[in-house]
């Protein structure tokens, strides 16, 4: 039996990602499973060589317009740590801030918009207008107040230009963290509401398990994002300056994204991965959630992430009300517009590793004496994933192999979604072949 | 004075001609367009709903392959674009969707238009190529045309 769906094309061109998954079964045997993928950020690194340090976070911003705050971040930390420039508290905590915003909104784009329509039986979420109109408010007024704390803090929800080494080139107004203030304070009724919506569904969700390697941050006195070292589920904390013994990317035939392996053949990286490795530093709120949802850390469902990611959106909400709080507590230490810290640019190389929506993101740059590029890394959460993803597949299709095609290839696809792979960098479509006898 | 429509360029500056519509909205922001706000949302981001929910109405600006000849402009309402309505159904950011999604939670019907212009090339790289860069001033005057008329 050969079946195959073609779901690619766009008029309107996009950074195409694509993704697909094989799966050929003979006489109930499973003879090829694969998850495969064309596309990775390769091209940007080559692109940053012989650039200035002060337009390499430019750069990497358009990396992923979903994630774009996250790639500044890290090639700013990059840069920094390469030239030996530090950042004050007060712009630590607003970086963090911008994070947040960026992080939330993501979840909540993920949730809403793609996850949501699997678990209603939706092909998209248009219908869930008509089906689900008071939900998608929610959605979308969590998904605005997300852009709104980034767009305080950096000037645009999408490629933020106030972001550079050492600062920011403008501050916010304390009139505006105190409305963003305000409008935080009044959004827990709607991550009430989205929990609710989730509880109802989080049935649909498949129970499929599979043990693996969680890979995330973490910090001493905070559930890492913008801070800390990397740590494993498997061998404890490992620096920073490690990370590509951590990501040992590899190629594999069918994909031109490199895969990613640790102590084991995968591991997985992104909200269930930080999760299991930090729970115990949530937020009251989120942890309430979690408790909701019966996640008690280690949890090796895959499909669970989607429910992290509402336990973290309830922590970003929390945080960030702390950390403006904080902000005006002590009052915002005043500078210039257009402010641009005096940097002289020096030889040397410096490593970024933050965690983003959907795992931990690390730049790698060396800089020459005159400031410009000669090397760099990056490695990306979604490259991280997918040798897990290919993995969880392999363990997942025999068990479900007898059901028919169809619900084949929803279970499937709803597991490669539920990593949330990054839409605008990695996996834009899915397009899946059966290419030998299914059900 | 309050801005009621909006340029919302889509696209990326590292994709060659994709570029084109970051391009076409940096011309514009020393124009005089009082009540038009200029938005470089990158790729098309899930922002659009907000944008299209925000203001009357949005000119978007991007490279579109419509078959014409590379730097080729063509102005065209996205509910008439049928061959896009039959490639729906994906769960992949599509501008379209996000427009009818932003529209049907909208007070008010919003007028759409896109402003597109053929590229030529859009693998990685940064610059826009010959043709379509030779198009900039004319696709200028277009987009600056197309939103004065709504």
């Amino acid at each position: 039996m050969s079946h195959t769906i073609d779901v690619d094309g766009d008029l309107v061109t996009r950074v195409e990602g694509h993704g697909s998954i094989v799966v050929n079964v003979d006489e109930g045997e499973l003879e090829t499973c694969e998850w495969q993928v064309v596309e990775s950020p390769r091209y940007f690194e080559s692109m940053l060589v012989g650039r200035s340090f002060r337009e390499s976070h430019h750069v990497t911003s358009r990396i992923c317009a979903i994630c774009s705050v996250s790639h500044t971040i890290a090639s700013l930390q990059a840069t920094e740590a390469a030239m030996g420039v530090s950042v004050s508290e007060q712009d630590r905590r607003l970086r963090k801030l911008a994070l947040y915003g960026e992080t939330l909104q993501s979840h909540v784009l993920h949730l809403g918009y793609l996850a949501l329509p699997d678990l209603v039986g939706e092909k998209s979420v248009l219908p869930l207008a008509e089906t689900h109109p008071d939900e998608l408010e929610t959605v979308i007024d969590l998904h605005r107040l997300g852009n709104e704390l980034t767009e305080v803090v950096t000037g645009r929800s999408v490629h933020a230009q106030r972001l550079l080494p050492g600062g920011f080139s403008q501050l916010p107004e304390e009139r505006e963290l105190e409305t963003l203030l305000d409008r935080l304070l009044n959004s827990w009724d709607a991550v009430a509401e989205l929990a609710d919506l989730l509880a109802v569904l989080a049935d649909e969700l498949p129970a499929f398990e599979r043990e693996t390697e969680y890979i995330s941050l973490t910090h001493p006195e905070e559930y890492a994002f913008t801070e800390g070292t990397i740590y494993s589920s498997d061998v404890g904390e490992i620096p920073v300056s490690d990370y590509r013994d951590v990501a040992n990317e590899y190629v594999v035939e069918h994909s031109t994204a490199k895969f990613a392996r640790h102590e084991r053949d995968s591991y997985m990286v992104g909200a269930l991965a930080r999760f299991n490795n930090n729970a115990e530093q949530l937020a009251p709120r989120a942890a309430d959630i979690a408790d909701r949802f019966g996640l008690d850390a280690p949890v090796h469902n895959p499909y669970l992430n989607n429910v992290a990611q509402l336990v973290e959106v309830a922590h970003l909400l929390a945080e960030s009300v702390r950390l403006i709080e904080a902000l005006l507590a002590d009052g915002l230490a005043p500078q210039s517009n257009y402010h641009v810290p005096e940097i002289d640019p020096t030889a040397g190389r410096g490593i970024g590793a933050i965690e983003v929506p959907r795992g931990v993101l690390f730049h790698e740059y060396a800089y020459d004496d005159a400031g410009e590029v000669t090397e760099a890394n990056c490695v990306i959460p979604t490259n991280q994933n997918h040798g897990n993803i290919q993995r969880d597949m392999e363990t997942l299709v025999p068990t479900i192999v007898e059901q028919p095609e169809d619900d084949v290839k929803h279970t499937l696809e709803m597991l490669v979604r539920a990593y949330d792979p990054c839409i605008s960098c990695s996996t834009h479509y899915l397009d899946v072949e059966f290419v030998g006898e299914v059900a | 004075m309050t801005a009621d429509r909006a340029i919302v360029a889509l696209g990326n500056p590292y994709r060659r001609d994709d570029g084109i519509g970051p391009a076409l909205v940096d011309r514009l922001r020393d124009r005089e367009l009082p009540t038009v706000d200029c938005l470089d949302l990158g790729d098309a981001g899930f922002d659009l709903v907000h944008v299209v929910a925000d203001y009357a109405a949005v000119v978007i600006v991007d490279a579109v392959d419509f078959g014409g000849d590379p730097g080729e402009v063509a102005v065209f309402d996205p509910a008439d674009t049928t061959e896009i309505t039959e490639r729906r159904g994906t769960h992949a950011t599509d501008p379209f969707e996000l427009i009818e999604l932003g529209g049907g939670l909208a007070e008010t019907a919003t007028t759409i238009r896109v402003v597109g212009v053929q590229p030529a090339e859009t693998g990685y790289g940064d610059g826009l190529s010959p043709a379509v860069a030779q198009a900039l001033p004319e696709a200028s005057k277009t987009l600056t045309a197309t939103v004065r008329s709504l």
